[in-house]
Order: structure tokens, then sequence, then C-alpha cells
């Protein structure tokens, strides 16, 4: 008899009758209107949802509407911003939660790092919308900066603290038994060996700044609408051809920038 | 005699835990210094303050004569060969033994010859372009040596460096570290929980237990005329008896013994009447041989086989088991069986009466 396969998982998700179906099922729902938008982008007729021919038209009319680029550039410039503060800060949260020495309250700051998480994202908007009130702050892409970077802050922290945890912390004590300063070891041995949990830090904090829309739109007050706020605006007027062509525009970049990252992640693994 | 380490009544709590209690001893310099003790007995915590990775509680330690209290791991003239190796993982070999030196910006030239030579030093040659990662466990181990000895520190620690290698393994790279000891004329400080290890390397032994040192002396010393039953039973193997002391005059005192056996020791200052334990080592205990002092009767009760030598239990007239291991001379030498009868002997001069 085959002992090693008693020992095989006899419940493969596979061999249910059906799963199959399920499936393909499941995948349709998920993309279905996704492959809807991308076809219709290329509709001619103003009417979305009337085919009456293939063009370019609407991509030709998004990439001159001035609006839509503005947009983009205050959500680029945000996220940019959002994504180098709130990496910085979530490293320096990861380092000493993971590596000081005799940190008060570590469980509770930790918990206070990731809250934000937790918290439904329309109370942070509000509070953070009051707070900037009081402190009488105007200029909008500041609001959009600070807010942004203050959310984005847990997405950042996990993935670095996660490859701090994962790492030899004698390493850190080896390099300074070879004369190391505390600041040479963190530039020479721990640093290049968080940089992928950094670098994934960051790709989430940015990926997570282009995407807001409620923080966004409570703040955006000021001169300064990110690409998502200023999309609702559009489809507050009605669904028009030239947001299906938007939408597929973002889904390349998306995917034009992901597909990088994602490859360096893996091989950096 | 000058002194590379001075430690004076250091001791280590964490939080309210004693680790290390009171402690005080001297490692002479270019002496290879062993510390040996079971698990959880303080060996760690005692190397990781002198490198400077843990603040003593109280106490003094000094390197070559200066309190080294206030200065960090990375001012101190000590390396370390941590036990898990932790060799830089993004690092060549040569990048890992050249780091030191590089942080003490030594000129480029001069890390490269030293590099070499210390490649040259563990046989690793061929593998100064390789990573950490494609290197097996005794090749890492190589390593970490050189790269702990490249900046020529004054004091090496070696925290139990072998513990991870295979016997074959761990047996040359003994005869290596001693060999480059002597070589280097570095001190070594290595920690470790193998006594056989300790016995074969070490100039000498400081054996702790429970933060306290309990004997420091040369390996022969410790085997030969441990302090206490601890430092008896945890070094080699023994037979342990509990005597009383008897009759006690200037220079000797009788030792009633379950052995029965008329027994006179050198008086160190014992009482009549007191409990004492009695050990004997079972290679000091011979079988049908003529000529010694102590002869009694026994009977074979167990035997196994080890191949340079058989590990026996005979059982004497008055039921006490004694453990005898004979070297096994001549090939197909005479095996004894069991339940043969037979006639052990040992000189008066082997039995060690220890008081705690
Ligand atoms: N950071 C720490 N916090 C609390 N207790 C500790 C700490 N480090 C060590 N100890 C305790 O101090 C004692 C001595 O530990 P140490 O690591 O020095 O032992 P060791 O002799 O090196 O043991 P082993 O042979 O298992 O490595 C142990 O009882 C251990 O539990
Ligand atoms: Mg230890």
């Amino acid at each position: 008899m085959n002992i090693s396969a008693l020992f095989k998982p006899n419940r493969e998700a596979t061999h249910y009758p059906g799963f199959g179906a399920v499936g393909i099922l499941f995948f349709s729902f998920l993309y279905f209107p996704i492959l809807v938008i991308i076809t219709y982008s290329f509709n001619s007729n103003r009417i979305v949802s009337v085919w009456q021919g293939f063009s370019w038209k609407w991509y030709a009319s998004a990439l001159q509407n001035e609006g839509l680029l503005n947009a983009l550039q205050v959500s680029f410039t945000v996220a940019l911003f959002a994504t180098l503060i709130a990496t910085a800060i979530a490293t320096a949260a990861a380092l000493v939660l993971s590596r000081g020495k005799n940190v008060k309250h570590a469980k509770l700051s930790q918990a206070v790092v990731n809250l934000p998480l937790m918290l439904p994202e329309i109370v942070f908007a509000v509070a953070i919308l009051i707070l900037f009130s009081q402190l009488g702050i105007q200029n909008g892409m500041l609001k959009l900066i600070l807010a942004h970077s203050a959310f984005c802050i847990p997405f950042a922290f996990l993935p670095i603290r996660a490859r701090l945890q994962g790492m030899d912390n004698n390493l850190e004590q080896a390099a300074q038994d070879l004369y190391a300063t505390p600041l040479v070891t963190f530039r020479r041995i721990t640093l290049p060996l968080i940089a992928p949990g950094i670098f994934a830090g960051a790709m989430l904090s940015f990926v997570i700044s282009m995407d807001d829309f409620i923080t966004s739109n409570i703040v955006s007050g000021g001169g300064a609408t990110t690409l998502p706020v200023y999309i609702f605006s559009l489809v507050k007027q009605g669904v028009s051809p030239e947001l299906n062509a938007i939408s597929t525009l973002i889904m390349v970049a998306s995917l034009l920038i992901a597909t990088p990252c994602w490859l360096i992640a893996k091989r950096s693994r | 005699m000058k002194h590379a380490i001075n430690i004076k009544n250091v001791s280590k709590y964490y939080g309210d835990y004693r680790a290390i209690k009171d402690i005080s001893f001297d490692i002479r310099d270019n002496e290879f210094f062993t510390l040996l003790g079971p698990s959880g007995c303080g060996k760690t915590t005692l190397l990781r303050m002198i490198a400077g990775f843990e603040i003593p509680s109280g106490g003094v330690i000094k390197l070559h004569g200066t309190d080294i209290q206030a200065l960090p791991a990375h001012k101190r003239c000590v390396n370390t060969v941590f036990q898990n190796y932790a060799l830089f993982p993004h690092m060549n070999v040569a990048q890992n033994i050249g780091f030191g030196l590089e942080m003490l910006k030594w000129s480029e030239e001069n890390i490269a010859a030293r590099v070499d030579e210390m490649l040259e030093l563990v046989h690793m040659r061929p593998f100064a372009a390789r990573m950490p990662a494609a290197l097996s466990g005794g090749q890492q181990q190589r390593i970490a040596l050189a790269r702990a000895l490249a900046p020529k520190p004054e004091v090496l620690l070696l925290d139990e460096p072998l513990s991870a290698l295979d016997l074959k393994l761990r047996q040359s790279m003994r005869d290596e570290l001693q060999q480059l000891q002597r070589d280097t004329g570095i001190t070594f400080i290595f920690v470790t929980h193998d006594q056989e290890e300790a016995l074969a390397m070490s100039d000498r032994i400081c054996v702790l237990a429970e933060g306290e040192v309990q004997q420091l002396s040369s390996p022969n010393e410790i085997y030969e005329n441990p302090i206490n039953k601890f430092v008896a039973d945890f070094i080699g193997e023994t037979n342990f008896m509990a005597v009383t002391i008897g009759a006690v005059n200037s220079a000797t005192a009788a030792i009633t013994n379950p052995l029965g056996i008329q027994l006179n020791v050198p008086n160190a200052g014992y009482r009549p009447g007191q409990e004492a334990t009695m050990s004997l080592r079972p290679e000091k205990i011979s079988i049908n041989t003529q000529g010694l002092e102590v002869n009694l009767q026994g009977e074979i009760v167990h035997r196994t086989y080890m191949g340079g030598y058989t590990h026996y239990k005979v059982r004497t007239a008055n039921g006490i088991e004694l453990r005898v291991s004979k070297r096994n001379t001549i090939s197909n030498d005479t095996e004894y069986q069991l339940q043969q009868r037979v006639d052990i002997g040992f000189s008066k001069t082997s039995v060690r009466v220890l008081c705690q």
C-alpha cells in the first residue's frame, strides 16, 4: 500500500463537484463590469449603452480634459509626498517597536499606529477636517498631503515591521561588535535587509493614497481636487463614454506600475 | 601575570531574576579560557556583558586593566563569533570578513591583504565571492571565525561556535581552533556546555552553575580534583557513594563507606560524623588486575560496548553497583559476560571525597 497517499490532503477544493462552474461564475462576476467599461470606452456613440462603432475619440477628449489632468497631477503629488512621509514615519516606528530596548507601552503604541486601519474612514476624515479648521490650515494641497500621510502610516508600517521581525537581530549586534556605530549599522545592515519591506510599504501607501475618496472628498476644499473626487463629480453629471475611457486609462497605468513592482518584490524574496 | 580580562563582583539581573551572582575571576592574556556549564547557567549573559551587549547590574569588567563599563560595544577591542554565526546575508564572504576592517578605516589594499590572509587561515580562499546562504554550516562557521579574527581583537569571544556542526566536523574544528589560538596569540573566551570540548581545548576551565563559579582550574585539575559534587558529576562520569567521616587526626581522616573498605584520605578540615560524597571515576577501576590496593568481588550486571572501550556495571558483594569502563586495547580482547564473577580493584588515591 502506498503510505504517502494517506498523508495527502484528501479534501482539495478542486475535487468538489461544480468547482469549475463556481470558479467561472466568480471570475465573471469580478471582471465582467470591467470588461464592459473597456469595451464601451471605444464606443463612438454619445449614449453610453448603445453600441454604434469603434472610435478613439473619447480617449482624445479625456487626454485634453484640463480638469482631469489637473486632478491627476494633484493625486500624483499628494500620493508621492504622503508616501515619503508615511514611509519615513512608519520605518522609524517599526524600528523602535521591534528593536528598541525597554520601550514603554510598546503594545499600546503599536495599537495606536495601527488604529487608522480599524477606524471607519469617515470618522477619521471628519476628525481631521475639524483639526485642520482648528489649526487654521487653508491650503488644499497641504491638507491632502497631511491627511493622506496620516492614514497611510499603518499600511507602510505593517510590511516593514514584518520584515524587521523576520530579520535576525544578531546581525545588528554583529555589526556593532565589528566596530560599526549605530548609524552605520543602520545604513549598512538594517536598511539593505529591510529594503524590500520598505518598498512594499511605500507601494501600498502610494496605491492607498491614489485610491482614497472619502478623506480626500471631505478635506478637498481649498482648490485641490484628487482624481477619484474629480471622477465622482463626473459621475454625478451622468455616466459619459469619456468616463469609460478615463477608467480604462487608469487601469492600464496601474498595471504598468504594478507589474514591475510585483516582479521586484518577487525577486527580492 | 598580565590579565586580559578582570571580572570583579559582577552580577546581572533580568528583572527580578538573578542570572549572574556576584562573580569574580581573571582571564589571563593569551589563554584559551572556557566557560562551561549547563544550559541557562549564564554563560551567554557573561559573554554579552564582556562584548558590551548587556550592562552588568553591578561590579566591574576590565579589559587589559581598563574599566570598559562606559564603552559601547562598537568601541571595545573584543570580537564575537556568534552561536548562529550572524553572517551578513547581503554581503559575500570577502565583504563579510572585511567589514570590521572597513569600519576601522583600514586602507583598501590593507583590507584586501588581510581578508586574503584570513581566507588562507581558515582554508576558504576559493569561496571568497560566495554569498553566506550558499555555504555549509562548517564553512559559515569558518567565515564567522575569520570575520571576528580579522581586526586582530584583544579578546575573541566564542559562544558555542561548534554546537551546530556534526560530530566529525566538530572534532576537527576543535583542533583547528586550538591551533588558531596558538598561532594568533589572541585570548579566546570559549563558551560551551560540552565538557569533552572544554577538556580538549582549554588552558583553563571555569565551571558555572546557576550564575555562580563552581571551580576555575586546568582541565586536568577539574577532572581529577573536582571541588564539589556538581563539578564531579558535570564533567565526565563517576560513581557517587554517600559516606560518613569517621576518626579524624591532624593528617588523615577515615572514611566510612558502603564498599566496606578501609579508607583514609588526607584531612581537608573534615569533622567526625560529617556526611560527604565519595567519587570514583569508572576508568580508575580495573577488572581482574593484580596488585591493586583495594580489591573487591563482583558480578557483571550490565555491559555496553562502545568500540574503543566497554562500559560495565559491576555489583559488589554488598550490593553496590559500580560503573567500570575498560579500554579495549587488544582486538578481540576478553569481553566479560553478563553474570560473570570478576575481581575489581582500584587505588585509594583515585577516591575523591566531596563535602558539598
Ligand atoms: N533577555 C533576558 N531576559 C530575561 N531573562 C534572560 C534574558 N536572557 C537570559 N535570561 C535568563 O538568564 C539565564 C542565563 O541565560 P544565558 O543565556 O546566559 O544562559 P546560557 O548559559 O548561555 O545557556 P545556554 O547554554 O542554553 O545558551 C537563563 O535562566 C535565562 O532564562
Ligand atoms: Mg547561551
